[in-house]
């Protein structure tokens, strides 16, 4: 079936207004320095934090729990929104 | 997107379990929240500017979700880092103070999201077939 004629002047289009692009990271890569900036978030709230019995809390499964749970669901959205950004099955590489 | 919705709900359950002590005022109640809101805020900015710009220079097919991803993203771990730093373990505090301001925090981002990543499709929208 032949190409419509609007379809090769679109093309023929964004081929004119083509500019040189840099690739983008893969989102495995951006991830992981997102998550070191979320790691020097959180060095920071333990080392300045108001909390005087830090230590005492951190040996509670409870407070564990919630403060793990709070960055688990964290960094899965942080996973998610990344590889929305780069659609197509083969968007790890790109 | 499940695992996400799932993960910040035990946190919230976890959170909920936290003793539940009367307010004695509400003056101080809102003062000491107020703090808090002020210091997720805080550590949620960067790392929210961050994963949006990140975001942009990609091409989100669902522009307000990619948003409201980046937005929960950034402000679940500043929750988490003011968990760790407040000295409030009250759980209406928590609820109020460090939870809620997630949900606000993505919706905001949502519509950010549908403001400036969708972008690259209104102009692809726009441009005309000669």
């Amino acid at each position: 079936m032949p190409t419509p004629p609007s379809h090769e002047r679109l093309v023929a289009q964004l081929l004119a207004d083509a500019r040189p692009v840099r690739p983008l990271w893969s989102p495995h890569t951006r991830l992981a320095v997102w998550l070191v900036l979320q790691a020097l978030t959180l060095g920071f709230a333990v080392e300045f934090g108001l909390r005087q019995d830090l230590g005492a809390h951190l040996r509670q499964p409870l407070f564990l729990l919630e403060v793990g749970a709070l960055i688990a669901a964290g960094a899965t959205a942080a996973a998610v929104a990344l590889r929305a950004a780069v659609p197509g099955p083969a968007a790890d590489g790109q | 997107m499940t695992l996400s919705v799932l993960l910040v709900a035990a946190a919230v359950a976890l959170v909920s379990l936290e003793p539940a002590t009367a307010i004695r005022s509400v003056r101080g109640f809102v003062a000491s929240g107020a703090q808090c809101l002020a210091c997720i805020l805080a550590f949620s900015a960067l790392p929210w500017i961050a994963l949006f710009l990140a975001l942009r220079r990609g091409a989100p097919l669902d522009a307000p979700l990619a948003g409201a991803y980046a937005g929960a993203a950034a402000f679940l771990f500043a929750a988490a880092a003011v968990r760790i730093a407040c000295p409030i373990d009250e759980g209406l505090h928590l609820l109020t103070w460090h939870t809620l301001p997630i949900a606000m925090g993505a919706a905001f981002s949502a519509i950010a999201g549908a403001r400036w990543l969708g972008r690259w499709q209104r102009a692809l929208d726009r441009r005309e077939v000669p």
